[in-house]
């Protein structure tokens, strides 16, 4: 009944969008996709206006509904591609028929903001203290784990109130990996997932929400997209990252980070850029998907061909807008591995191109 | 040919038939029509009901009734812990919080706007209460995060804390969770923090005033002018009067407290963006929260896997059921008072 309702509602909206479309091109081939809202930002004003621009015959449409809905739309067949924060689960893999390519687009970067105005310059943190600072573990600014990593900063006596996403994300589910994987006590206790069982801290919807409560209260922490704080201005710690070098969050850092992990990386791309080694490599990042069928064969060849040409397009030409949006575009071994990846493409077992 | 005419009604001569014949048309269609109408409704419901109940069918069978005794919400993969309590028990608190604030509060308004204030001065009075009810519920969210809890959280919150933390509780001991905690020391317990049951009430108290507002002035507006004359006649004050207003009316009150009401167990927007999102239980108005409504809104988009989505369309069903509960308790409620009332 659900898939139905789900059918029923995407087709609506194609429905109310082709015949919106219908008045400008009438021979253009129209592509659907849905998913993260991350990555609606740059999606929406630059690739998707850009790309038409340049390709008239084709017509995107993106609907930022989450990266689960993105999921759900893919496994149902109601969408021609999908954004996702999360690369897909073995099981929803299969729930979509077995066979998915997931192609990094951008890099997100999480940093940790937090609001201390008597700190002037940025405090330093690892991915221990963060993790027990989530578990309720460190409970104040002054406790002598922070001040070890501060020496000579002069904390203040205040409690610690920490912030999170109440709503399901892909920045969560990231933020929640990195925990995993510098806390073993983490790992047995809360886990990794796009929502979780947060042991202590209130929850805001969005970085909006996020943001709101780190700056409505002295003493409060939480994480945040990289674009969102760089934008916004929030001050943000360096970590200290696997091999023990202080990182400020930067694009150059992330890059880095892809750099690090490239070589490690499963042939299908499912890792998040998670506490890498390597010098310059920032800890806490990952990447955002566009996750297609492996064979197209569930819609037309026409349309097939602009799926893949309009991925394609985001790989390599759409790369340069990335940066003005505060994403972090893929690093040049990691873009021809990805574009390898989408050669793979089939429609009905033939190969499209 | 003469149309067939009903024999009980003596013959009239003035009323042609096919005048008639046209007049019975017009009450069949209507008729027809007004079925139609309750037919769509009621099987609106019903689809409704049948989606939750098919949404949440694996739920309903791996966690039954489970659900109202644990607290605990934990969908992270392979962990999946389902438990409706917090949410029920957030609900309630911030629906109660609500209602307690906000039906004095909206009866004074209508009881001014009706039976004090000046003419000139209802209408506009009138106008701004309801211009309330036209403001989105996520203006109010955005209103509530950004000004409302900051500064309850460094104004209003530090001077009740200082004002109730000696009014100690009876302490009932902890979940072993830790995440219960009823009672806690306090009813401020865990100090100010603008993001809580307090501020999910008072958000709620807002939204709600003008709808209770706008139906109680309309109904004390009902109250005749034979029976306040007369009681003036009798001797009655200003005061004993307007109870009789008040007793006159109290279907239509309680009314609009009931629409209140349902409002406030629905609305999820304004709510999650100041209560602070957590499924913890606490007696403490201090204490971060999280309402049926608000983790669905918060976490439908991404519940990405079965049981978790099964789970979501289960609390959507409790949500619902307790809508529904609420409203015929009331109005149980509601016609035993008018019977005590009427054997009195």
């Amino acid at each position: 009944m659900f898939k139905a309702l789900r059918h029923g509602i995407l087709a609506a909206v194609a429905a109310a969008l082709v015949s919106a479309g219908m008045t400008t091109t009438v021979n253009a081939v129209e592509i659907q996709g849905a998913g993260s809202t991350f990555v609606a930002p740059v999606m929406l004003k630059k690739w998707i206006p850009h790309f038409m621009a340049s390709h008239p015959n084709i017509k995107v449409d993106y609907q930022p509904i989450g990266s689960g809905g993105g999921i759900n739309g893919l496994i149902n067949k109601t969408i021609n591609f999908c954004g996702s924060d999360a690369a897909m689960t073995n099981s929803q893999i299969s729930a979509a028929g077995g066979h998915v390519l997931h192609m990094p687009e951008v890099a997100g970067p999480e940093v940790m903001s937090y609001n201390l105005p008597m700190i002037h310059k940025p405090l330093v943190m690892n991915g221990k203290l963060i993790a027990d600072i989530y578990l309720g573990k460190v409970t104040h600014w002054n406790s002598p784990e922070i001040q070890a990593l501060n020496p000579g900063v002069t904390l203040p006596n205040l409690r610690i109130l920490v912030a999170h996403r109440s709503d399901g994300s892909g920045t969560t589910y990231i933020f929640t990996g990195y925990l995993c994987k510098v806390s073993h006590q983490w790992k047995t206790q809360v886990g990794q997932s796009t929502s979780v069982q947060w042991p202590v801290g209130r929850g805001g919807k969005g970085n909006p929400g996020v943001a709101a409560l780190i700056d409505k209260t002295v003493g409060g922490i939480g994480y945040l997209e990289y674009a969102y704080a760089i934008i916004g201005h929030f001050p943000t710690a360096t970590l200290i990252n696997k091999d023990g070098f202080k990182i400020r969050p930067s694009i150059p850092a992330v890059i880095a980070a892809q750099k690090a992990v490239v070589a490690d990386l499963p042939a299908d791309f499912r890792l998040p850029i998670i506490n890498p080694t390597g010098r310059n490599a920032y800890p806490i990042s990952g990447f955002t998907y566009l996750i297609i069928d492996r064979d197209l064969g569930y819609m037309s060849k026409a349309k097939a061909k602009a799926t893949v040409e309009f991925i394609h397009w985001v790989l390599t030409k759409g790369q340069k807008y990335a940066k003005s949006m505060q994403y972090i575009k893929l690093g040049s071994v990691m873009r021809k591995k990805v574009l390898a990846e989408l050669s793979k493409v089939t429609w009905k077992g033939q190969p499209l191109n | 040919m003469t149309a067939p005419t009903d024999p009980t009604l003596p013959h009239n001569p003035f009323i042609d038939v096919q005048q008639n014949a046209f007049r019975r048309g017009v009450d069949k269609a209507t008729k027809a029509a007004a079925l139609g109408g309750v037919l769509l409704t009621i099987t609106i419901l019903i689809i409704v009901f049948v989606v939750l109940i098919h949404g949440s069918w694996m739920a309903l069978r791996q966690i039954g009734w489970h659900f109202f005794t644990t607290q605990a919400w934990n969908p992270v993969p392979g962990r999946d812990q389902y438990g409706v309590l917090s949410f029920l028990y957030g609900t309630g608190v911030t629906t109660f919080l609500a209602l307690l604030i906000g039906v004095p509060l909206s009866i004074g308004t209508a009881i001014f706007i009706t039976r004090i204030a000046p003419r000139w001065l209802a209408g506009p009075v009138s106008f701004l209460v309801e211009l309330l009810a036209a403001i989105p519920s996520i203006a109010y969210g955005l209103w509530g995060c950004f000004v409302m809890s900051p500064w309850l959280q460094n104004y209003l919150e530090p001077i009740l804390y200082d004002a109730l933390k000696h009014i100690k509780l009876i302490p009932v001991g902890k979940y072993p969770s830790g995440r219960i905690e009823f009672f806690p020391a306090n009813l401020v317990h865990g100090g100010p923090s603008g993001s809580d049951f307090l501020a999910g009430g008072l958000i709620l108290t807002i939204m709600i005033l003008p709808i209770i507002t706008a139906i109680t002035r309309d109904v004390l507006l009902q109250f005749p002018q034979e029976i306040e004359h007369g009681a003036y006649g009798l001797g009655a004050t200003w005061w004993q009067t307007t109870r009789l207003a008040l007793a006159y009316c109290r279907a239509g009150i309680f009314g609009a407290v009931m629409l209140g009401m349902a409002r406030a167990i629905g609305e999820t927007m304004a709510v999650i963006m100041v209560i602070g999102n957590t499924d913890h239980i606490s007696a403490s108005l201090f204490a971060g929260g999280q309402t049926m409504s608000g983790v669905l809104a918060n976490e439908f988009m991404e519940a990405d896997h079965p049981i978790y989505l099964s789970a979501m369309f289960y609390v959507a069903l409790v949500l619902m059921l307790s809508s529904l509960v609420t409203n015929v308790i009331a109005r149980a409620l509601l016609s035993r008072i008018d019977r005590e009332r009427q054997l009195a």
